[in-house]
């Protein structure tokens, strides 16, 4: 009988173990910004998920790109209707994986700096992109940063002859997210 | 009447130009001031999404949605936040952004209240953004 309990309690500990190798959260905060001299534009998006796993080093992100904000109304209009077709595209993403992984340590606190690459879905077109990182464990919390470049034409995303010098052809995206151990 | 041809052009372009800026510079909608498109509770919501979601998107993205429902959590992002209302589901919630922490200041966990927000879609939660109480 008190093999099956040990048993039990083993499987008990194995399962929460399992649990505890994911982070994740539901705020993280993704931003991107167009900067040529005539125009500085910028947009925040603060409900993003994020997962890490890290048993495997897997990452995957989400976010809802009627989500963003931008600083005017008009910017946002533009973002959603005339670049992103939100109402089409509804959802950016990212899958991927830490390169060359090694263990994150959640008890040690410390700064890691890593590369992480995968696929990355922006307005139904899906690419692979690889950038730098870094990985800052805290007190149980995992800090992921990241900012990398990509080229709107890459996506299909059509910038007008019009306003070509507003809008830069390469747009910076910056990734802010603490994840929290998976309950 | 030579004369005040060039006038007129001068005027229009004036013109011309103040509407261009004034539409450049456009103000958000606020929620707070605008009446609310669509009322519903956080659990109707939810079911709505996790039954059919594209559906749900065609009839509630970018809509003005209220949501009355109990605060799970709140969570400061920079100069804003969010608050986290129950659906009953532990998986999925709404989750109400503020773009400042000002905005619920008052608000605790647990509170019943009242919210309106744009409705920008669902990944693991429903998210209102640009909310107010």
């Amino acid at each position: 009988m008190y093999k099956l309990v040990i048993g039990a309690f083993m499987l008990l500990l194995s399962i929460q173990s399992v649990s505890a190798q994911k982070h994740f959260t539901k705020t993280g905060h993704i931003s991107f910004y167009s900067d040529t001299p005539l125009e500085k534009i910028e947009g925040h998006n603060k409900s993003s998920n994020c997962v890490l796993d890290l048993a495997t080093g897997k990452l995957e992100f989400a976010t809802l790109v009627k989500g963003f904000q931008f600083e005017k109304a008009l910017m946002q209009e533009h973002f959603n209707e005339n670049y992103m077709e939100s109402d089409k595209f509804p959802k950016a993403t990212f899958k991927g994986q830490i390169d060359n992984y090694t263990k994150i340590d959640v008890t040690k606190n410390g700064k890691t700096n890593v590369k992480v690459s995968g696929d990355l879905t922006i307005h139904g077109v899906t690419k692979k992109v690889s950038t730098d990182a870094i990985i800052t464990v805290s007190n149980g919390k995992i800090d992921a940063d990241a900012t990398f470049s990509i080229l709107v034409a890459d996506y299909g995303i059509d910038i007008p002859a019009l306003v070509k010098d507003q809008i830069a052809k390469s747009v910076k995206i910056k990734i802010d997210a603490t994840l929290e151990p998976l309950k | 009447m030579r004369r005040i041809i060039p006038y007129i052009i001068l005027a229009a372009v004036l013109i011309g130009g103040l509407i261009a800026y004034n539409m450049y510079n456009k103000s958000h909608v606020e929620t707070k001031d605008a009446t609310s498109d669509i009322v519903i509770s956080p659990k109707e919501l939810l079911d709505a999404y996790e039954l059919d979601e594209a559906a749900a998107d065609a009839k509630y993205l970018d809509k003005i949605i209220e949501v009355k429902g109990t605060v799970k959590a709140i969570n400061q992002v920079d100069k804003g936040g969010s608050l986290t209302l129950d659906t009953g589901n532990d998986m999925s919630s709404i989750i109400c952004e503020f773009e400042t922490v000002d905005a619920y200041a008052n608000v605790k966990v647990g509170d019943q209240v009242t919210v309106k927000g744009f409705c920008s879609g669902k990944l693991m939660d429903i998210v209102l953004v640009r909310c107010s109480l």
